[in-house]
């Protein structure tokens, strides 16, 4: 097989299966104790995306001196910070002081002498913060476990194939991963039928953006593209209004309450073959 | 009395001239220098590429080598490949990350005469913001007046170096890690 492919499956599948171990143990342990497996799904989670990225990248750089360097930090502060997340108010804050450090990030070096670049940060953040109200508290609220993670799954891992169409196999690759991982926690929260939640969402919120805001700006990654991927999730809500009081099966539901997300994730894969030209294989 | 001094002084000048003479400074003339790279394909091929947009200056002392000094400073953005939409896989973040790393650089730090025309010239190289040593093997390749009168320089240098070494480590090995680069370049005496 060629080695380019047996690379991704590698780097896709290594840490979806150990995830899908870990993730297994701690929902038969802790089903019951829904701040327990919100912490450690979420911390789980953010072990799998890092090691996606040390597959990709093939190391860590210390210090990062470029955003997306910064991803596996990213993914590990976000998990603690979402851990130790309380009452509402200390939620907020933490979520808009995350925003604001994703933001900066990107922005940085550039903010000197440049108003563009704080335009910028200030947009991010506050897309950044508003998406992690909404995501954490009106998806969260409204759905299942299994709903929340396939409906992430989906727009990460379509996240993967249009970052790869945008010329970054790289980061494509960590996308995908983060997509077959979630996969993973939708089959596990369907089966063990629990919620996994506040701290999952948050940590795909920050490293999902950072992959789509490197394949814009650093990529070929059409905004358009990343922009109907980033709203995908939120048809879950859309979906919910679907579902039909006379539909029994768990796993007819779960598919109704998909279709929403399922159209705004093919008509971002669409658009992005549309607007991307097609990769040079190198 | 201080007519006296005038000599003195002028020969003071002009052997402070003869010094600073030997140390000739030229600017690299992009027009009639090239730099390109040879990186290997699927352990099958070899692809070569280069890069379009550069500018430096070397410094040359006929008496001490040592003092020889040069510093090239290279548009990342303008690799070209013959091929343009893997140039825009190349300048993408995979690779060089040309949107936030726009140039790649070398500075000498020393210089060593190692034949008649040749010299390995010791530097740091800048790649995606990691500095990391490096020789070029150079060959003196001649000098003389050019079309419009001025004096010209030439040289030849050549290095392998590894990309896993700047943290560029997408598609290794695929896509060989031993990038090997070769130097042309005349420079205008200024």
């Amino acid at each position: 097989m060629n080695q380019m492919v047996v690379q991704s499956l590698q780097g896709v599948g290594l840490p979806s299966l150990a995830v899908l171990i870990a993730s297994t143990v701690w929902f038969a342990v802790f089903r019951k104790h829904p701040r327990l497996l919100a912490i450690g799904i979420g911390l789980i989670f953010s072990g799998g995306i890092i090691w996606a990225y040390l597959l990709a990248f093939g190391g860590f750089a210390f210090p990062p001196r470029e955003s997306g360097q910064w991803i596996p930090y990213l993914a590990g502060a976000v998990a603690l910070v979402g851990c130790l997340q309380g009452n509402r108010p200390v939620r907020q804050v933490s979520n808009l002081v995350l925003s604001l450090g994703t933001a900066l990030i990107f922005f940085w070096s550039q903010i000197s002498g440049n108003p563009r670049a704080l335009v910028w940060v200030i947009a991010v953040t506050t897309v950044l913060f508003v998406s992690a109200i909404l995501l954490q508290q009106l998806i969260e609220d409204r759905c299942s476990g299994a709903e929340l993670s396939l409906g992430l799954a989906l727009s990460a891992g379509a996240g993967g194939i249009v970052i790869f169409l945008g010329g970054s196999a790289v980061l494509g690759q960590v996308s995908g991963a983060i997509g077959a991982i979630l996969g993973v926690v939708a089959i596990l929260a369907f089966f063990f039928n629990a919620a996994v939640g506040r701290v999952l969402p948050l940590v795909y919120l920050f490293i999902f953006g950072s992959l789509l805001l490197s394949g814009c700006l650093f990529a070929q990654l059409p905004w358009l593209t990343a922009v109907l991927l980033w709203i995908a999730p939120w048809g879950l809500v859309i979906g919910q209004r679907l579902d039909h009081p006379k539909i029994s099966s768990r796993v007819k539901a779960l598919m109704i309450r998909m279709l929403s997300v399922v159209a705004l994730v093919a008509i971002a894969v669409g658009s992005a073959f549309l607007l991307t030209p097609p990769s040079s294989e190198l | 009395m201080k007519k006296h001094y005038l000599p003195l002084l002028l020969s003071v000048l002009a052997f402070a001239g003869t010094t600073v003479a030997h140390a000739d400074s030229f600017k690299i003339d992009p027009f009639h220098s090239t730099i390109i790279f040879k990186v290997g394909h699927f352990g099958v091929g070899n692809v070569y590429g280069r890069f379009d947009t550069f500018s430096g200056t070397f410094a040359l002392d006929q008496n001490d080598p040592s003092k020889d000094a040069v510093n090239v400073e290279i548009k990342t953005d303008s690799v070209d490949t013959n091929a343009p939409k893997r140039d825009t896989d190349i300048k993408g973040p995979d690779f060089l990350n040309a949107a936030q790393f726009s140039t790649a650089t070398f500075k000498s730090t020393s210089v060593k005469k190692t034949d008649d025309k040749t010299y390995e010239v010791t530097g740091d190289f800048t790649l995606r913001g990691v500095t990391k040593p490096l020789t070029l093997n150079v060959q003196a390749i001649g000098s003389g007046p050019g079309p419009k009168g001025e004096f010209r320089s030439g040289w030849e240098a050549t290095t392998t170096l590894k990309r896993s070494d700047f943290e560029v480590k997408a598609l290794l090995p695929a896509v060989s890690d031993e990038v090997s680069l070769r130097i042309a370049v005349e420079g205008v005496k200024q």
